[in-house]
């Protein structure tokens, strides 16, 4: 969502056409083209057509503790209606709520493993026209990684420079009227490595059960053998 | 005449249940309709309201006998405008109640297809979109547990269980084992199912659509090991953790 609006923002201080896109293809004068998630993104509906793209990854067991705080209490249908099948007759956001953190999170693990975390090993990775960017590097030096991401785009100086007063303007850091750290946003405080805080044992045996080399391929790990190193800290509410 | 057993067709979404039912449909004994999964909404009727037929003065058996006479109607309707005197229903997702199919049919046969899971997912993720790989998964297990339980329970003479690979791989063969165990002469015309109707009015299949292909003596081949990239590795270890016993069964471990 940050990168969305960075680049939502640009489109609109620039008069360019920014289309979100789900299931829909990629507009003719489409400009600036948004994808939640990857998978809505198909390079057949862009045949013919040169185009320049990012992919966003991030520590895909980062991506598990946000997106368990995050289903705790949004507002998207599908995490409140029960589907009758799992979670007990429960929703699963009425499930998360009605177990400890350290089951909820055992939740979300199975289910990103379905999901998010699919899409991440379903990536190409070697696509030419993409420009692959971590998130735990965007946060740490945002203004080299999206001078980078800009100059990929094909931007000339001054539109970098407009897109750099952007991005610093809707910064993750920021916590001004722009900034996207507040509470209740999709993005809760940016840090990195928080799954530190929340991953036992248990967490991480399933996790890696689930998702085999995946974080070694991302180079998130350079072998199997990670661990949790603060088992005794994974129940504690966020800082 | 005896009333010959009616034929069941189950299995997890994307299995094949589609590609049997037109086969049977092509054997000239055997009539198998569209699929209805009109079971769901009578037993429904029967687990939401029961103290209201109960007012009505119907018994269980009564209730039952009510709901097999209509279930019938238009398998036996289809059946007969076909000329054929054996009805068969393909509705996958009765897998999930098959002890309701046979308090109805005590008498059926249940044929229970089986197809990588992989290949499954892959084809919710094609057919239903990405998001549905994660319940593709879990909706294998479920399937395939529940059908291959009642299987183990009931035994040979009542349920088959067909793996699609082995299906479409050998085709004569496999059908050859289904049909003489569901009482019926071998017909070599069922593999010609693309060029029947098989539905009330229709003409016959597409045959240039790739789906029903034919060639040198086997269907569609290609569809096996599409899910057994890096892509479908997640969805997958879903199902080894929890229906890895139904991997070991059925070979795909």
């Amino acid at each position: 969502m940050w990168f969305r609006r960075v680049l939502w923002t640009l489109s609109s201080s620039y008069g360019l056409r920014f289309q979100s896109c789900v299931d829909e293809p990629v507009a003719r004068r489409t400009d600036f083209a948004f994808f939640r998630a990857a998978p809505h993104f198909h390079r057949e509906d862009l045949a013919g057509r040169t185009f320049r793209g990012s992919h966003l990854i991030r520590d895909p067991r980062d991506i598990v503790v946000s997106g368990y705080f995050y289903h705790l209490w949004t507002e998207e249908k599908w995490a409140r209606q029960p589907d009758g099948r799992s979670w007990g007759g429960l929703s699963y956001q009425e499930y998360l709520n009605s177990v400890d953190p350290a089951q909820g999170l055992l939740a979300e693990i199975e289910r990103a493993a379905g999901s998010t975390l699919a899409d991440l090993a379903a990536w190409d990775y070697e696509q030419p026209e993409f420009l692959e960017l971590r998130y735990e590097d965007v946060i740490t030096d945002e203004p080299t990684m999206f001078r980078r991401l800009f100059d990929f785009y094909g931007f000339d100086d001054k539109a970098i420079a407009e897109g750099l007063a952007v991005a610093e303007k809707v910064s993750i850091h920021s916590g001004g009227p722009d900034g996207l750290q507040k509470p209740r946003r999709h993005v809760r405080s940016g840090k990195t490595a928080q799954w530190r805080q929340h991953f036992g044992a248990e967490h991480v045996a399933l996790f890696k059960e689930l998702t085999g080399g995946l974080l070694v391929d991302l180079g998130y790990e350079s072998d199997s053998e990670w661990s949790s190193e603060s088992s005794d800290a994974r129940t504690e509410e966020e800082d | 005449m005896e009333t010959p057993r009616p034929i069941f067709v189950v299995g997890c979404p994307r299995s094949g249940t589609t590609l049997t039912r037109l086969i049977l449909d092509s054997h000239p004994a055997i009539s198998a309709g569209p699929e209805s999964r009109f079971l769901w909404g009578l037993r429904a009727i029967e687990e939401n309201n029961w103290s209201t037929l109960v007012d009505f003065g119907l018994g269980l058996d009564e209730w039952h006998a009510n709901v097999r006479s209509l279930f019938e109607a238009f398998h036996l309707r289809y059946a007969e405008h076909q000329g054929k005197h054996r009805w068969a229903d393909k509705s996958p997702d009765y897998a999930l109640m098959l002890d309701y199919v046979d308090v109805l049919y005590p008498e059926a046969q249940i044929v229970h297809i089986v197809r990588d899971p992989r290949d499954v997912i892959d084809a919710w993720r094609r057919f239903y979109g990405w998001k549905s790989v994660g319940r593709a998964a879990h909706a294998w297990v479920r399937y395939v547990r529940s059908a291959h339980e009642f299987a183990t329970r009931y035994g040979a003479d009542k349920v088959m269980e067909l793996r699609y690979e082995d299906l479409v791989r050998e085709p004569e063969p496999t059908l050859r084992a289904l049909f003489t165990w569901l009482g019926e002469s071998w017909d070599s015309g069922v593999l010609d199912f693309a060029e029947r109707p098989h539905s009330f009015g229709a003409g016959p299949l597409q045959m240039e659509d790739e789906r029903w292909a034919r060639r040198n003596g086997t269907l569609r081949t290609t569809s096996i090991g599409v899910g057994h990239g890096p892509a479908i590795a997640l969805p997958f270890a879903l199902v080894r953790r929890t229906g890895g016993d139904l991997l070991e069964v059925f070979g795909y471990a």
